[in-house]
């Protein structure tokens, strides 16, 4: 298939009730994304999206990017800035080259800051991230 | 009533295993997906639910656990796009490494979820371990 230049650009705008629906949905109830003191005792100073919240919609987005691929997404990522609860997150990504399979990714928020960015390979059978 | 030892980073060791959590696609996790990324047209399972399945047997296979871990990095592969909602997906955990570094507890978890026979995800967490 012919690869996109570009992923798809989606947006989320997390809150309170989502970081609480998204702890039920992963068990993942760590007081970091969910209670204001303690948050408020990390370097963070108040709660904190969970980090696979923007690696799910990046996904989402190289889904809808490439929907009609019969490919695997292989992903490496960092997490590479907190998501405050209440901000907004972005998608995005672009080819590294005309011709290849391969991409640089990330999530942002709308003021730009990168919360997570990496490399996606899109392989077909068992292919592995050099 | 005994008491269960907290997971602190001097218990983790390469090769250490944590066991096995079966994640069923069921309803109930469809609605909780749906009410934060949106209605799912269709039987097929999002991607994004097979992390959301890693994350849940990454935090049930390994309690208690100390509050405050932090998920630095993701590596993530042979994500299946051919599963359906109400396929169970069976999660085993390990650790795979742990360092030690300027004071911060680095522990890599490898997850590797099947269902029946075949590899639908295959990662490694990044955690920072918080004691």
């Amino acid at each position: 298939m012919a690869y996109p230049v570009s992923i798809t650009e989606l947006t989320l705008e997390t809150s309170p009730a989502m970081a609480e629906a998204y702890a039920a949905l992963t068990y993942d109830y760590n007081p970091l994304h969910l209670d204001h003191e303690f948050s408020a005792t990390t370097p963070f100073g108040s709660p904190i999206a969970h980090g696979t919240m923007a690696l799910n919609l990046l996904i989402e987005a190289i889904d809808q990017s490439m929907a009609d691929s019969e490919m695997t997404p292989y992903l490496d990522i960092r997490f590479s800035a907190p998501v405050k609860v209440g901000e907004t997150i972005q998608t995005g990504g672009n080819r590294l080259s005309p011709t290849g399979n391969e991409y640089e990714i990330w999530v942002a928020t709308l003021s730009g800051t990168r919360v997570l960015s990496g490399r996606l390979v899109m392989m077909g059978g068992e292919g592995q991230l050099a | 009533m005994t008491e269960i030892e907290m997971w602190t980073f001097d218990r983790f060791s390469p090769g250490l295993a944590f066991g096995e959590i079966a994640v069923p696609m069921d309803g109930a996790r469809r609605a909780r997906w749906e009410t934060i990324f949106g209605a799912v047209e269709g039987d097929g399972l999002p991607r994004g639910m097979l992390v959301a399945g890693m994350m849940e047997a990454y935090i049930r296979a390994i309690q208690p656990r100390p509050n405050g871990n932090v998920h630095a990095a993701q590596s993530l592969g042979s994500l299946s796009k051919e599963l359906r909602w109400g396929d169970t997906v069976v999660f085993s955990v390990s650790c795979a490494a742990k360092q030690e570094k300027k004071g911060r507890y680095w522990v890599d978890f490898k997850v590797e979820g099947r269902c029946v026979d075949s590899v639908v995800l295959d990662g490694t967490i990044r955690s920072i371990w918080a004691a």
